[in-house]
């Protein structure tokens, strides 16, 4: 049975996890470990467990946006640590946090394409492609907040996916089909005639 | 199709009921795992080979109001709480200068230089960090590491920050910064002073291009 964490280790461990102090959020294992000890990931589970019941999660996050395990110490040691919505959200709670469906659609149709030419296409390129997809000035702007918020990069002319997508959202299954999800809806339709 | 028949007739009056029904249950669990394996097939295909034309085809096919559905049912999106920084304060304050309607009737504007190192970046786990990152590129490389790998290549703000974390271990005679001349490149190293503590090293370093180049 693990030992019972103090709950002062606990909040600290929040405070580090949720307050930014650097360029991006999250802090390093090591960096933990030099605050909360060398039991710094039975903290992190404890405060995983105080966080589920908040609709969060801690992720572990490698150097390029894999998600690693909450196990392996050494290679936990050099990853990022981050606070992240539990499961996916409804378009209502997106809508309450400031986000238009547009703009969620515009990223979306942006990260997919991506994926399709392998994961850069040249800025005028995408472009096109979101204007052939959807109308209005607000594209070139959408676009550009996109890259500064670290869910597009850009050097030079070439846009590839950003470190923020790369760690958010599940791009694997973003290019899938999900078949178990096709199935329901057919079975759901086949009900319904 | 005949031949399997016609031996399934001359076996099956010689098997007990308890054996077919363990048959049964054997054949009918390989059909689960076979109907799994497909479906498992299906899946890695569609990511591996198909993922690209299915997410042309996504694009193509489904309406704003889909496409968005598609992202937030595949999204976790980060929470953290942020701060305004002392770098922020003084944007703000350098905006307001060049505008003539918030200048206070002619009194001088106030220099800020004495709080440059309040800059709402904590400087010494940015340096522990740097510092951290070397020692492992240091055993990692066999005792000398590029300068550039550690600059270049980086938001423009973590790698002045990171510079100045290098200009600060060197100064403490934690590292030698070297350059050179014939690479023209400017290298780490461990000092020479024993337990990594050595005399203070100072070394001009043209930052100018790493910045550019990142």
């Amino acid at each position: 049975m693990p030992a019972r964490i103090p709950s002062d280790l606990i909040k600290r461990a929040a405070r580090l996890l949720l307050f930014r102090s650097g360029m991006k959020p999250g802090i390093k294992g090591w960096e933990l470990a030099k605050t909360l000890g060398k039991d710094y990931l039975d903290v992190i589970k404890a405060l995983n467990e105080r966080l589920e019941e908040l609709g969060l999660e801690v992720i572990t996050i490698g150097d390029k946006g894999e998600r690693i395990k909450l196990e392996d110490d050494k290679e936990l040691r050099r990853a990022t640590f981050m606070a992240v919505l539990r499961g996916p959200i409804s378009l209502q709670e997106a809508r309450t946090s400031g986000w238009r469906i547009d703009d969620l659609a515009m990223l979306s149709t942006s990260l997919l394409y991506l994926i399709a030419k392998d994961g850069s296409a040249r800025y005028r390129e995408l472009l096109d492609i979101l204007r052939s997809k959807f109308k209005g000035p607000r594209i070139e702007y959408v676009l550009g907040r996109m890259l500064k918020m670290g869910y597009l990069e850009q050097e030079d002319d070439i846009v590839r996916i950003g470190w923020r997508s790369k760690v958010e959202i599940d791009l694997d299954k973003l290019a899938s089909l999900d078949l178990e999800k096709e199935e329901k809806q057919r079975v759901t339709k086949s009900k319904i005639k | 199709m005949t031949e399997i028949l016609d031996e399934l007739a001359e076996k099956l009056p010689e098997i007990s009921y308890e054996e077919l029904q363990l048959d049964g249950e054997i054949i009918s669990l390989l059909a689960k795992i076979v109907r799994e394996q497909e479906l498992w097939v299906k899946r890695e295909a569609s990511i591996a080979s198909i993922g690209k034309i299915l997410a042309l085809l996504k694009i193509k096919t489904m309406d704003n109001k889909s496409l968005a559905r598609e992202l937030l049912d595949n999204w976790q999106p980060l929470v953290d709480l942020q701060q305004v920084t002392f770098t922020e304060i003084l944007i703000a304050l350098s905006y307001l200068e060049g505008r003539e309607e918030f200048k206070l009737g002619g009194a001088e504007v106030v220099t800020l230089e004495p709080i440059a190192l309040e800059l709402g970046v904590d400087l010494e786990r940015v340096i522990r960090e740097v510092e951290d990152e070397i020692e492992s590129l240091l055993r990692e490389s066999g005792g000398k590491v590029s300068y550039s790998l550690l600059i270049g290549k980086r938001e423009r703000n973590e790698a002045i920050l990171r510079a100045y974390a290098l200009s600060y271990l060197a100064t403490s005679g934690k590292i030698a910064i070297i350059y050179n001349p014939l690479e023209e490149e400017y290298y780490i190293e461990r000092s020479s002073g024993e337990e990594g503590e050595g005399e203070a090293y100072s070394q001009i370093v043209e930052l100018g291009r790493y910045l550019d180049a990142s």
